[in-house]
C-alpha cells in the first residue's frame, strides 16, 4: 500500500505528482530529492532504492534520468513496491513509445489518466498495458525520436541494469502509425550480461550469464504464440556445485541453473518439448529470466598490461582479442578502464591502420574510454595509452587501476548458446469461428543468411520489414518478427 | 491534497508562478464554462492541462476551484477525468465549493458508460470531506451491486476510502459484510482483491473496539476462506496474489499434510518474474515450515536459485530489494550457503549500498573450506577507488579472521596491507591487529614487527591512532622504540585532538614506563603533567588516578596497568537474537531492508500486516479468555508513560531485556518472547499463584474466564461471583481524572511469598497474570525494590470502573492495594480484592485447560491449539478421545520401563541364591524349589519379585509363568483378602507381560469377593498396555466407565498417557490427556513428564513446550527427566537462544545437568561451531558444581571442536586446563580426534607433548595406538613409530 507517486526529473521537479492516501506531509519530494542528493555529496555513494525519514518510506527506481519514486508509513514489502515502480516506468514507456523528460511532460495528463487506474487508494488495481487501454483516452504526443541522445549499450550498463530498452523500436502500443495503419509486429530479443573474470594467468575464475529473452508486441487481438528454445536444454543443475565445471554434460546441453518466466507464460509442454506458451501483453515484458554459471566460451579475451615508466609515468596496453568465428562481427565495442586517481593527462597511441576507433579519458571519474565500431571474429586489436601522474607512485600500481568491462553487440552469437529455434503465431479471425484458426510458423533458422541492417541508433536489428520470408501476407495482415541477440561483456582482470 | 510547494526554487521560464497566470486562466476558464460551441473541448482541455500541469509543479490553482466544477459539464470524458483529478485535489481545502461537484458526480454515478460510473464514484468518495459522507452512501451501496466489474472494483476500494473519512458512516451502513459477500462470491478476482485488501484494513482498525470486527479478521485466517483464496490464485494479478500471499503467510494449517498440499500448490510461483510474488510466496513457505526444522531447511535449498536469479535480473533496485532478504537468510543460516560465495563477490559498478550487503554475506558464509578464496577476493576490494567500501572490506576480513578460520593466511593479508601505505587502509588496518592481538596473543610477534615500522605520524584517525599507542604500550618489550615513539607523541599532546587517543596515551606510556622505566622515566613525566593539565575531564582524572598510583605502590600500579591478559573469546555480536528473530518474522517488509524491526521505525498504527499478524496469533485462540489480552495491552504499551516519571520508565522497560533497544515488543504482548523466557515468567505467574487463599474465589475465577468445563463435584457451592469485562477498556485520560476523583473504597495490605517476590522480577509475567483475570494494566513502574502497578476493570454488565493502586516492595515482600471504584459499595471492592489477590488455588488453574493459553500470548497459534478447543467443547464424550487414541494406536509390542510404579523398590540385582536355584531347577520342580524356600526369603527386605521374574523371564518365560502360578496359588490357599498382595501380583505380570495370567488374578479376586477399586483396573490396564495389549485394555477402560465403583482416575489416565508416550504416539497421548482433563483430574508431575517426552520423541516440540509451560503454570515443580526432554527437544529445533534461556534457568535454579543433557548441549554448540557458548556453559557448571562427568564431557566437547578446526593452540589450551581439575578424557573417540589434527597439522613434537601429558591420567585404547601407528607411518616418522609399537607392547596390545 503506497500513500504518494510521483516522477522527479534531474534537476528535482516534479513532472507528475500523485497523492492517494494523504498520510504523508506536504513536500515529500523536496525531503526526496534533498536526501537523494546529499547522499551522494556526503560520499556515502548513491543513495539506496529505500530509505525512511521521519517515518516516511521512500522508494524509488531510476528510469531513463528520471527518479520514479513512492513514499509510504506502512511497512510494506519492498520489492512489490520497487517491482511496481519499475513496472510503471514499462506502462509509460508502452504508452508514449519513449520514456524520458520530455515525452513525460507532454502526455503528463495521459500518464495521470495511468496512474489512476494503476493505484487506487494505494494498492495496485493493474499493470498490464493492455487492460489499461480501455481505460485511457488521452492520445499519446509521440517525441521525435531523432533528437534524442542515442542510448548506446555503453550508458545502459552503466546504470548498472542489463535490461535494454528493448530494440530500437519507439513505438507507443496506442499510437497510430502515420498513415492510420497498424502494423503487426512482435519483437523478440534475446540480452545476456556476462560477467568473467580472468586471472592473471587467464584462467577463468567465475563467469556467469544472466539473460533476459524480452518482447515487446504489437500484435492486434492477442493471438497466442508459441516460442520454442534449445530442445537439449536442462534447468537446475542438481545438488552439484554451481561452480563444478566438470560437471557439463555433453557439448549440445545448455544447463541454465534457474530462470523465472512472466506471468502469461504457460509452462504446460516446457518440460516435452521446450517450448512456451504464451499470449503476449502488449507492450515491453521480459518472457524469461534465466542465469547461467555452465562453463561457456567467453567470446572476448582482454589483456590488460600497465607498466611503470619513471616516477610519473605508466604505460597501459589494452590487448582485445575477439574469439568467435570470423564470419561474425561484433559492433559498438565500449572498454573501459579506471585508471589511478592520482593520474592527470593520458595520451593514447592506436595501432596503425585502425579504423573508426575512439578514445578518451574521463577527467571526472578517472576512467579510460576506448570505443570500437566493428571486431571480425579472430582479430585482435591494441591500444597503448600514456599515463601521466600528478604525484609520485608509491606501492603496487596495477592495485590502483581498476577492473577492465566492456560492452559490445554480437549480431547471431550470444555466449550461453540459449536459442529461440521457432516462434509461431496462431491467429484468431475477427468473427469467432474455432475451425478457421491459421497456424503462422515462422522458423529462424534460416536468420542466419541475412545481413544485419544499421539503424540510426547503432543497434542492430533484424529483418527489418522486406526482409526474406520473414513476413507472411495474409489478407491484409502482415507479421514482422525482429528478433536478435545483444550481449554484455563485463570482465574482471586479476592484474 | 496539494502537491508540495516549491516556493524556494526559482521559477523557470516553463514554470509560471506569479498570480497573473492563474487569474489569466480564471477568465479564460469563465469564458468557457456554458459554451457548448463546437470546438469548446478541445480549448477547454487545454485549459484544464495548464490548471493541472500547475497543480503537479505545486502552484495553488485552488482559487480555480468554482471556475473548474463550473466548466465539468461535459460528456468529453478526458475533460471529465481532468476536472475529477483536480477535484480531489481541492476538496479538503474548499469543502463548501466541494458541495457543487457533488450533484454531477452524483449523476455520473448513474451513467450508462460504466466507465464513468466507476470514475465517478472514486472521485466521489476520493474527495475526503467528512460533511460530505452522506452523498456517498446510496452511490456506493448500488456502485458495490452494479453489473459491471470495474464498478464493482471501484467501489470495493471506495468503502476504504469511506471508512478513513467516516468510520461509523461506513460500519452503520454495513459495507463490510457486503464486501466480505462479494469479497467470497464476485467472478472478478479484482474485485475480490480489492475487497480483501479494506477488510483487512477495516477490520485491523475496529478489532480493537469491536469483538465483532477481530472475529471476523481471524475469519479471514480461516480454512474455507484461505481455501478459497490459494484454489484461485492463478486467476489474480500478480500484485493481487501478493495480497493474497501475505494473507496465507498467516494462516495455520492444522496438520503436515496441509502445510505440504499449500507448498505444492505454490511451488510455481517461485518460477515468477515478479520478486515480489517470490518473496511473498517464500514467505508463506518459511513460515509454514518453522517447525518442521527438516523441511525448513528443504525450504532454504529450494528458494536459493530463484533467489539468486532475482538478483541478477531486474533492476539495480529490484535486485537489492531480494538481496536484502538473501542477506537475512544468509546470516540466519550462512553454512547452508557456504558454497554459494561467489555470488556474493562484489562487481566494480554495483552501488555500495549492494557491495555493503554482500561484503556482510561473504563474511558470514566464510568457513574452513572458502576463507582461502573469500580473503583474496576481499583483499582485491581493499584498493578499491570506493574507500568506504575498501574500508568495508579490511574490517570484513579482520572479521573473518576473528571467527577463527584460517587465521594464518589472514594475519599475513593484513600486515600487506599495511605495506598499502594507503592513509585508510592503515588505518583501519590497525584497528583490525589490535583486536586480533587481542583475541590471539600468539600473533603478536609477526604483527609487532610489522606494526612498529609504521610511522606513528602517518596515522591520523584516532580510532587508527588508539590501536597503534595501545599496541605500542602493550608490546613495549618486544618494540625496540617504543618509548621513543610515544614521547614524541607525547610531545604533541596539544596537537593531538581526540580524547581517546590520549586516554591510550597515558595508558601506554604507563604500561611503557613499567617494563622500561630508564627509557621511558621522561615521557611518563610529560605525559602525566600534560594529562593533569588536560581540559578533558577523562584524561585528567586518569593522569591524576596513574600518578597517584604510582606515589602510592609501584607494583600495585603494574597489577592495575598491566594485569594478565586473557585472550578475549568473544567480540560483542550488534544485534540480539531477538531483534534478528522480529525481523525474520517480518521477512518481506522493510523491517528486512533496515535490519530493524518495524517498531524502530514505524509508528503503531501503520506497523502494517505483521503487527495484525501478531496479534492474530494470540486472537485466534478462541473467544474466550485470551482474546481480552490484545486490547489492554495495547493500552499499556501506547500509555504506559503516562503515569510514570522517565527514570521509572527505563527501569520497567530494561527489567530484563538486553539492551534497551528491543522493548516494545516485550509490552505489546503480542511479540514472541522466546521460549525459555516465557517459561519463566510463566514460572513466575505459578509462584505468584502458591500462596493459597479461599478456595471459593477460584469459582469466581472459573466462571470470570468463561469456560464451561465442569468442576470437580466436590467443589464448595459458589459465592455470588463478581463478573468482569473482558474488554475492558479505559483510556488513560479517564484514569488519571478518576484516580482524581473517587475516595478510595478499599486499602489492603499483605505480606507475599518469597516467590511471588521473585516473580517480580519480571513484571510483565504479574501483569499478564492479572489480564488473565481480567484486570488490565495501565501503567507500572518502579525501581526494585518499589514497584508500582497501576489496574482497572469493569464489571461485566455495567460501565463501573474498579481503579486499582499496586504497590510492591519486594525487600521487604509487603505490598498494598488501594482500590477505587465509580460504584462505591465496599463489598464488590472486596471481592474484586480478592481475584486480585495473587493467591488463586492452585488446582483449579490447573483444571482449566486455557488458562495457561489465556495468559501465554503464543507467538503463533498452533495447529494443535486449535484442535484442542475444539475437542475441549466435545469433552466428556471420553469415548470419542478412545475412538482417537484406537485410530491412533498400531499393533505394536511395547516395553514400558517400571520407573513410575511405586510398589517397588529398584533395588540393584544381588546375586539372589533362589534365582540361581530357579534358574538351575528344571521347570516340573520349580513350584518344589518355591514351597521349599522358606517364607523368610520373601519377607526379607532385599528380597524382589520383581527382579527376580524379569530376570527369570529372560531366560525362561515358563519359569515366571510358573513362579507367579505358585504365588497365586499361595494366595488362594491363605485365603487372602487383602487387595494389596493382588494388586501386587498383577504388577509382577505386567514386569513379564503376562496378561492372560493378569487377567487370571482378576478372576481369582472376583471370586474371592474383593471389592475392586480403581487401582486393579490400573494394574491391569497397565499390564496390557504394557504387553502391547490395547484392546484388552480400551474395553477395561470401558468397563471401568460404566462401573460404580470403579471410576477410572487420575492414575489410569496417566498410565494411558505415559503408554502413548512411550510409543511415541504424542496425537493419542493428547487425546488422552484431554480425556484426562475432560473427565476432571489434574495433571500431576508424572503426566507431564509423560506428555513431554511423549511430544519430543514424535519430535512434536511445540506441544512439549506448551506442555511445559502449563505445567510452570499450575505450579508444578519439574523433574530432571523433564528438564532433559525440554532440552532435548530445545537442542534438536536448534534454537540456540531458547536453549541459553533453559540453561539460565537451570543454572538459576541449581538444578543437576547430567551427562546426556551435556551431550545434547555440545552437540548442539557443535552444530553452531560457537566454541564460545561451549565455553561459557564450562564457566557456569563449574560455578554450579556439576558433577564431574558432565564437566567432563564439556571440556571434552571443547577439545573436539578445537580439533575439529585444527586450532592447535587452542586445543592444547582445552586440554590442560581439563587435566588441571584432575579430568581426563571420556573416551578414545576424543584422543583420536585430537591426534587427527596434530596429525593433519604436522606437528609431530606438540603430539608428543599432548601424549606425554595425557600419559598419567589416561590408558591409550588400542584403536589410539592404531591411529598413531598408521600416522607416524605415513608421516615416515619410524623413531617415533617404533616408539608407539614399545608403548603397545608395554600396555599389552600385541
Amino acid at each position: 500500500m503506497i500513500s504518494q507517486f510521483f516522477v522527479l526529473s534531474q534537476r528535482g521537479d516534479n513532472i507528475v505528482f500523485r497523492d492517494y492516501r494523504g498520510e504523508v506531509p506536504k513536500g515529500s519530494a523536496e525531503i526526496f530529492f534533498r536526501k537523494v542528493k546529499f547522499w551522494k555529496e556526503d560520499g556515502e555513494g548513491d543513495a539506496p532504492p529505500v530509505f525512511n525519514v521521519d517515518g516516511v518510506n521512500y522508494f524509488h527506481v531510476k528510469v531513463a534520468g528520471l527518479l520514479f519514486v513512492a513514499t509510504t508509513r506502512v511497512n510494506v514489502s519492498p520489492s512489490l513496491v520497487l517491482e511496481l515502480l519499475q513496472r510503471i516506468a514499462r506502462v509509460i514507456k508502452d504508452y508514449l513509445g519513449i520514456l524520458n523528460e520530455d515525452s513525460l511532460r507532454k502526455n503528463f495528463v495521459l500518464v495521470y489518466e495511468l496512474l489512476d487506474e494503476v493505484i487506487d487508494f494505494g494498492y495496485v488495481q493493474t499493470t498490464s498495458t493492455e487492460v489499461l487501454k480501455s481505460y485511457v483516452f488521452n492520445e499519446p504526443i509521440v517525441v521525435d525520436a531523432a533528437r534524442l541522445p542515442t542510448l548506446g549499450p555503453a550508458s545502459i550498463f552503466m546504470q548498472g541494469t542489463k535490461r535494454m530498452p528493448g530494440t530500437a523500436v519507439t513505438k507507443s502500443v496506442v499510437a497510430n502509425e502515420p498513415g492510420g495503419r497498424k502494423r503487426e509486429e512482435i519483437f523478440v530479443d534475446i540480452i545476456e550480461k556476462i560477467s568473467v573474470t580472468f586471472s592473471s594467468s587467464g584462467y577463468i575464475l567465475t563467469s556467469e550469464i544472466d539473460g533476459t529473452i524480452q518482447m515487446k508486441s504489437y500484435l492486434t487481438g492477442n493471438p497466442e504464440i508459441r516460442l520454442a528454445l534449445n530442445e537439449e536444454l536442462s534447468i537446475g543443475r542438481g545438488g552439484r556445485s554451481i561452480y563444478d565445471y566438470n560437471s557439463s554434460t555433453g557439448s549440445g546441453t545448455v544447463i541454465l541453473d534457474d530462470c523465472n518466466f512472466h506471468e502469461s507464460v504457460h509452462l504446460d509442454s516446457f518440460d516435452i518439448d521446450r517450448t512456451l506458451t504464451l499470449v503476449p501483453p502488449d507492450g515491453e515484458f521480459p518472457v524469461m529470466n534465466y542465469r547461467m554459471t555452465q562453463e561457456f566460451k567467453p567470446p572476448f579475451r582482454i589483456n590488460a598490461l600497465i607498466e611503470e615508466a619513471g616516477a610519473l609515468r605508466a604505460e597501459v596496453i589494452l590487448k582485445v582479442r575477439a574469439e568467435f568465428p570470423s564470419s561474425i562481427t561484433a559492433n559498438t565495442i565500449q572498454v573501459q578502464m579506471p585508471l589511478p586517481p592520482y593520474t592527470t593527462r593520458v595520451s593514447f597511441e592506436l595501432e596503425p591502420g585502425a579504423v573508426g576507433n575512439t578514445t578518451d579519458f574521463k577527467e571526472a571519474n578517472k576512467r579510460l574510454e576506448w570505443g570500437l565500431k566493428k571486431i571480425v571474429g579472430g582479430s585482435e586489436h591494441t591500444l597503448r595509452a600514456k599515463l601521466t601522474f600528478s604525484q609520485e607512485l608509491h606501492g603496487n600500481i596495477t592495485r590502483e587501476a581498476g577492473p577492465v568491462s566492456m560492452t559490445f553487440t554480437i549480431p547471431m552469437y550470444n555466449a550461453s548458446r540459449l536459442q529461440v529455434k521457432y516462434l509461431q503465431i496462431s491467429k484468431k479471425s475477427k468473427a469467432y469461428n474455432p475451425y478457421r484458426w491459421e497456424n503462422w510458423a515462422i522458423f529462424l533458422a534460416w536468420l542466419i543468411d541475412m545481413q544485419p541492417s544499421c539503424r540510426s541508433d547503432g543497434m542492430v536489428a533484424y529483418g527489418e520489414p522486406g526482409g526474406l520470408g520473414l513476413q507472411k501476407q495474409h489478407g491484409h495482415i502482415e507479421y514482422t518478427l525482429y528478433m536478435y541477440y545483444k550481449s554484455l561483456l563485463n570482465v574482471t582482470l586479476d592484474l | 491534497m496539494a502537491p508540495p510547494a516549491q516556493s524556494q526554487r526559482s521559477p523557470s521560464p516553463s514554470q509560471p508562478s506569479g498570480k497573473g497566470e492563474v487569474s489569466d486562466l480564471k477568465l479564460q476558464l469563465r469564458q468557457h464554462a456554458g459554451s457548448r460551441a463546437p470546438g469548446a473541448d478541445d480549448a477547454k482541455r487545454e485549459l484544464f492541462k495548464k490548471v493541472i500541469s500547475y497543480m503537479t509543479i505545486g502552484i495553488d490553482v485552488s482559487s480555480l476551484f468554482g471556475e473548474m466544477v463550473m466548466c465539468s459539464v461535459t460528456s468529453d470524458i478526458v475533460l471529465k477525468k481532468m476536472c475529477y483529478l483536480y477535484v480531489g485535489n481541492y476538496a479538503k481545502g474548499n469543502p463548501d465549493l466541494a458541495l457543487l461537484t457533488i450533484n454531477f458526480l452524483q449523476k455520473d454515478c448513474k451513467d450508462e458508460d460504466p466507465m464513468i460510473r466507476g470514475l465517478a464514484l472514486r472521485s466521489l468518495c476520493s474527495l475526503r470531506v467528512a460533511n460530505l459522507v452522506e452523498y456517498l452512501v446510496g452511490p456506493l451501496g448500488s456502485g458495490l451491486k452494479d453489473s459491471n466489474s470495474y464498478v464493482r472494483t471501484v467501489a470495493a476500494s471506495a468503502v476504504l476510502k469511506l471508512y478513513h473519512i467516516s468510520a461509523s458512516t461506513c460500519v452503520d451502513a454495513d459495507f463490510p459484510a457486503i464486501l466480505k459477500h462479494l469479497m467470497l462470491n464476485d467472478q472478478d478476482t479484482q474485485v475480490v482483491a480489492n475487497c480483501l485488501s479494506s477488510l483487512q484494513e477495516i477490520w485491523s482498525s475496529e478489532a480493537s473496539t469491536s469483538e465483532e470486527a477481530s472475529r471476523e479478521r481471524e475469519a479471514l485466517l480461516s480454512k474455507p476462506v484461505i481455501y478459497y483464496f490459494l484454489n484461485r490464485i492463478k486467476e489474480f494479478s500478480e500484485w493481487a496474489q501478493c495480497l493474497v500471499l501475505e494473507l496465507v503467510a498467516n494462516y495455520v494449517p492444522s496438520d503436515n499434510s496441509e502445510i505440504f498440499d499449500i507448498m505444492n500448490l505454490l511451488e510455481d510461483r517461485l518460477q515468477h518474474a515478479n520478486g515480489a510474488v517470490v518473496l511473498a510466496t517464500i514467505k508463506v513457505f518459511l513460515q509454514l515450515t518453522l517447525s518442521m526444522a527438516d523441511v525448513h531447511q528443504q525450504v532454504y535449498e529450494r528458494i536459493k536459485a530463484p533467489l539468486l536469479t532475482l538478483v541478477s535480473s531486474g533492476s539495480q533496485e529490484q535486485s537489492y530489494a531480494v538481496l536484502s532478504h538473501l542477506h537475512l537468510l544468509v546470516m540466519r543460516a550462512p553454512i547452508l550457503f557456504s558454497s554459494d560465495y561467489k555470488h556474493f563477490y562484489c562487481q566494480y559498478n554495483e552501488p555500495s549500498y549492494v557491495k555493503k550487503l554482500k561484503l556482510e554475506m561473504l563474511t558470514a558464509v566464510a568457513n574452513e573450506s572458502n576463507t582461502y578464496e573469500i580473503v583474496t577476493e576481499l583483499c582485491e576490494y581493499a584498493a578499491n577507488v570506493d574507500i568506504p567500501i575498501a574500508r568495508e572490506s579490511i574490517r570484513a576480513v579482520g572479521k573473518i579472521a576473528l571467527q577463527q578460520y584460517d587465521v594464518n593466511a589472514i594475519v599475513d593479508r593484513l600486515l600487506q596491507f599495511l605495506e598499502m601505505e594507503k592513509d585508510y587502509v592503515t588505518a583501519e588496518t590497525l584497528v583490525l591487529v589490535k583486536d586480533l592481538l587481542r583475541k590471539y596473543p600468539q600473533w603478536s610477534h609477526d604483527c609487532i614487527a610489522v606494526v612498529g615500522n609504521i610511522s606513528s605520524k602517518n596515522v591520523q584517525e584516532p580510532k587508527a591512532k588508539a590501536a597503534l599507542i595501545w599496541m605500542l604500550g602493550e608490546y613495549s618489550q618486544d618494540m625496540h622504540d617504543a618509548p621513543y615513539v610515544l614521547e614524541s607523541v607525547v610531545d604533541n599532546w596539544d596537537d593531538e585532538h581526540s580524547a581517546e587517543v590520549r586516554l591510550h596515551l597515558l595508558t601506554a606510556v604507563l604500561k611503557c614506563f613499567l617494563k622500561r622505566p630508564p627509557e621511558t622515566q621522561k615521557a611518563l613525566g610529560a605525559a602525566l603533567a600534560a594529562g593533569l593539565a588536560d581540559f578533558h575531564q577523562d584524561v585528567h582524572d586518569r593522569a591524576l588516578f596513574y600518578y597517584r598510583l604510582l606515589q602510592y605502590n609501584v607494583s600495585v600500579a603494574e597489577r592495575v596497568v598491566n594485569p594478565p591478559k586473557q585472550a578475549v573469546s568473544v567480540f560483542a555480536d550488534t544485534q540480539s537474537s531477538e531483534v534478528k528473530d522480529r525481523i525474520f518474522d517480518e521477512f518481506n517488509s522493510l523491517s528486512v531492508v533496515y535490519q530493524k524491526p518495524s517498531y524502530m521505525f514505524t509508528d503503531k498504527e501503520h506497523r502494517g500486516p505483521f503487527e495484525f499478524s501478531d496479534e492474530l496469533g494470540s486472537l485466534s485462540i478462541g473467544a474466550d479468555s485470551a482474546d481480552n489480552v490484545v486490547p489492554a495491552q495495547r493500552v499499556e504499551a501506547n500509555d504506559k508513560d503516562l503515569l510514570l516519571s522517565t527514570s521509572e520508565k527505563e527501569e520497567s522497560r530494561g527489567a530484563t531485556n538486553n539492551g534497551s533497544a528491543y522493548n516494545a515488543p516485550m509490552y505489546d504482548g503480542t511479540s514472541m518472547p522466546t521460549g525459555a523466557s516465557q517459561l519463566q515468567s510463566e514460572l513466575a505467574i505459578s509462584n505468584t499463584m502458591v500462596p493459597s487463599h479461599s478456595p471459593s474465589s477460584s469459582l469466581a475465577v472459573d466462571d470470570l474466564l468463561g469456560l464451561g468445563v465442569p468442576l470437580a463435584p466436590a467443589s464448595p457451592p459458589p459465592p455470588p461471583p463478581l463478573k468482569l469485562n473482558e474488554k475492558a477498556v479505559l483510556d488513560p485520560g479517564t484514569f488519571q481524572q478518576k484516580w482524581r476523583q473517587l475516595p478510595i473504597s478499599l486499602s489492603q495490605d499483605y505480606s507475599m511469598s518469597p516467590q511471588g517476590v521473585a516473580a517480580l522480577t519480571r513484571p510483565q509475567a504479574f501483569l499478564r497474570h492479572m489480564q488473565g483475570h481480567s484486570i488490565h494494566c495501565i501503567a507500572s513502574g518502579g525501581q526494585a525494590p518499589n514497584f508500582k502497578f497501576f489496574f482497572f476493570a469493569q464489571k461485566a454488565e455495567e460501565p463501573s470502573t474498579f481503579l486499582v493502586e499496586c504497590i510492591i516492595n519486594t525487600s521487604s515482600a509487603k505490598g498494598q492495594i488501594k482500590i477505587k471504584a465509580d460504584d462505591q459499595n465496599r463489598s464488590l471492592s472486596l471481592s474484586l480484592s480478592a481475584q486480585l489477590n495473587i493467591g488463586i488455588p492452585q488446582r483449579h488453574v490447573t483444571l482449566q485447560p486455557n488458562t495457561p493459553l489465556s495468559i501465554n500470548p503464543l507467538q503463533k497459534p498452533k495447529p494443535a491449539k486449535r484442535a484442542r478447543t475444539e475437542e475441549i467443547k466435545n469433552m466428556g464424550f471420553v469415548l470419542r478421545v478412545l475412538s482417537v487414541a484406537k485410530r491412533g494406536l498400531r499393533p505394536r509390542l511395547v516395553l514400558i520401563p517400571c520407573r513410575s510404579q511405586r510398589l517397588f523398590c529398584d533395588k540393584p540385582l544381588v546375586s539372589n541364591p533362589l534365582l540361581i536355584k530357579l534358574l538351575q531347577e528344571s521347570i516340573s520342580r520349580i513350584k518344589t524349589v518355591l514351597d521349599s524356600e522358606d517364607n523368610f526369603t520373601f519377607k526379607s527386605s532385599d528380597f524382589s519379585w520383581d527382579i527376580l521374574l524379569t530376570t527369570l523371564k529372560s531366560s525362561s518365560p515358563a519359569k515366571a509363568h510358573l513362579v507367579l502360578e505358585w504365588r497365586l496359588e499361595k494366595m488362594v490357599r491363605d485365603n487372602e483378602r487383602d487387595l494389596v498382595p493382588y494388586l501386587e501380583l498383577i504388577f509382577l505380570c505386567s514386569k513379564v507381560q503376562n496378561v492372560p495370567f493378569a487377567m487370571r488374578v482378576f478372576n481369582s479376586m472376583e471370586a474371592h469377593g474383593i471389592k475392586l477399586t480403581s487401582s486393579v483396573f490400573n494394574a491391569l490396564i497397565y499390564t496390557c498396555l504394557s504387553s502391547g495389549n490395547v484392546m484388552t485394555a480400551l474395553s477395561l477402560f470401558e468397563i471401568m466407565q460404566s462401573s460404580e465403583n470403579c471410576k477410572p482416575n487420575s492414575e489410569t489416565y496417566n498410565t494411558f498417557i505415559s503408554v502413548y508416550s512411550n510409543l511415541g504416539n504424542d496425537k493419542a497421548m493428547q487425546a488422552w490427556y484431554l480425556a484426562q482433563k475432560g473427565a476432571g483430574f489434574s495433571a500431576d508431575l508424572r503426566t507431564y513428564e509423560s506428555l513431554i517426552s511423549g511430544c519430543v520423541r514424535s519430535r512434536n516440540f511445540d506441544c512439549a513446550d506448551r506442555f511445559y509451560e502449563e505445567m510452570m503454570l499450575s505450579g508444578i515443580m519439574p523433574n530432571g527427566q523433564i528438564l532433559e526432554n525440554i532440552l532435548r527437544g530445545l537442542c534438536e529445533q536448534r534454537s540456540i537462544s531458547k536453549v541459553e534461556q533453559l540453561l539460565k534457568f537451570m543454572m538459576d535454579g541449581e538444578w543437576e545437568i547430567n551427562v546426556s543433557m551435556a551431550e545434547k548441549l555440545m552437540g548442539l554448540y557443535f552444530e553452531h561451531g560457537t566454541v564460545e557458548k561451549m565455553e561459557e556453559l564450562l564457566l557456569n557448571l563449574m560455578n554450579s558444581n556439576q558433577s564431574f562427568a558432565v564437566l567432563q564431557q564439556v571440556h571434552c566437547g571443547i577439545i573436539r571442536m578445537h580439533a575439529m578446526l585444527d586450532r592447535l593452540d587452542d586445543m592444547e589450551y582445552s586440554v590442560g586446563r581439563m587435566l588441571k581439575q584432575g579430568m581426563s578424557f571420556r573416551c578414545p573417540d576424543d584422543i583420536e580426534k585430537v591426534v587427527c589434527a596434530y596429525f593433519r597439522r604436522e606437528a609431530y613434537e606438540r603430539l608428543d607433548l599432548f601424549l606425554g601429558h595425557i600419559k598419567g591420567s589416561y590408558k591409550l585404547t588400542k584403536s589410539t595406538y592404531d591411529l598413531l601407528v598408521a600416522g607416524y607411518r605415513r608421516a615416515g616418522l619410524s623413531e617415533k613409530l617404533d616408539l608407539v609399537m614399545d608403548g603397545m607392547k608395554l600396555a599389552g596390545f600385541f
